[in-house]
């Protein structure tokens, strides 16, 4: 049963309360299934990855080990034990003109 | 160097070194929008010796910009930032050539003609569109790119060098702008991320330090900053 990190960035810390924690994933694991498992923990993320983890990519950035899932298989990403996914929220840099 | 040169600099040599602050010297560097961030990096920039400075921006200066906006006060009101800025830069700075531009980085801009290639562009700006079309300039021009963007209490920095295989879309693939109204911010706060997107740009041109791939993510509110080394997306030449 690979063990996954998760690291929740900015915005993210804030709503789910914690930096970082460890879940179980049966295997074989996708992000997918991952991130059902950590918004079935904390129901507020779906707020900010969308019902159906729409916001991911535009909005909510995944990355796996330092590979943002849009260059690996997306949601399909297979993840194995010590793999580490960080959720980071946008940050848009000021005022729209 | 000049005796004067070394004396201007005389605390920042010991960190960089004589060949550091050389580089610095004969560098160019064009920093894109001149809010909150652009403002503060261009001055740090120039306080560190960058020999050519080049300040783009489309916009004048507002009441709301005061918070944050340190080259600007309530005389520079509804006039183009550009145009103050350059004015407080030389007289921070006698020796560093500042020009201007004022202008929005839109898919209409001739970024040939106005960014030209530089050894260093920053990216200050306040959105992604703008962001995006900048950052498809350098990274097909191979010019390294410090990205900075802030959000409330949080903020980013990263230098993309594309030489390394790093561009703006390693970051945020498919992130346009949809945000509508004024993002919150405290001065202090942004000057946090400006301080450290400017620190990265001045260890990447003296020499010292390159930091291409590592993704800072500030977090003022729980006093946290994290560090993500990111693998490269684009194929080196």
């Amino acid at each position: 049963m690979p063990g996954i990190r998760v690291r929740y960035l900015a915005t993210l810390y804030d709503a789910v309360g914690r930096f970082e924690e460890e879940i179980d994933c049966s295997d074989p694991c996708t992000v997918r299934e991952a991130l059902n498992i950590l918004t079935s923990m904390h129901p507020v993320l779906k707020e900010h990855l969308g019902e159906n983890y729409e916001f991911i990519g535009e909005d909510v950035q995944v990355l796996v080990n330092g590979r943002n899932i849009e260059f690996l298989n997306n949601l399909s990403t297979r993840l194995k034990d010590g793999d580490v996914i960080v959720l980071i929220p946008p940050a848009a840099g000021g005022l729209l003109s | 160097m000049t005796w004067e040169t070394h004396e201007r600099y005389s605390r920042q040599i010991p960190l960089i070194g004589e060949e550091g602050q050389r580089r610095l010297l004969d560098s160019r560097v064009v920093v894109v929008g001149l809010g909150g961030l652009g403002s503060l990096v261009s001055t740090y920039l120039a306080l560190a010796g960058v020999g050519k400075l080049t300040l783009i921006d489309g916009d004048r200066v507002e009441w709301s910009n005061l918070n944050r906006q340190l080259l600007y006060d309530e005389a520079s009101i509804g006039l183009p930032k550009p145009v103050i800025a350059t004015r407080r830069i030389r007289q921070y700075n006698t020796h560093t050539e500042v020009d201007y531009n004022i202008t929005r980085i839109t898919e209409n801009t001739d970024l040939e003609k106005t960014i030209g290639k530089p050894d260093l562009v920053i990216d200050a700006l306040d959105n992604w569109t703008s962001r995006k079309i900048l950052g498809k300039y350098t990274c097909k021009n191979n010019i390294p790119l410090v990205h900075a963007a802030v959000d409330g209490f949080y903020g980013q920095v990263i230098l993309l060098d594309p030489n390394k295989g790093y561009c703006i879309d390693c970051i945020a693939p498919r992130t346009e702008h949809k945000r509508k109204t004024p993002i919150p911010n405290v001065g202090a706060g942004v000057g946090v991320i400006a301080s450290l997107e400017a620190l990265t740009a001045i260890e990447y041109l003296s020499g010292i330090t390159d930091r291409t791939g590592t993704l800072y993510v500030i977090d003022l509110k729980h006093r946290q900053i994290t560090e993500l080394k990111l693998k490269p997306c684009h194929k080196t030449l």
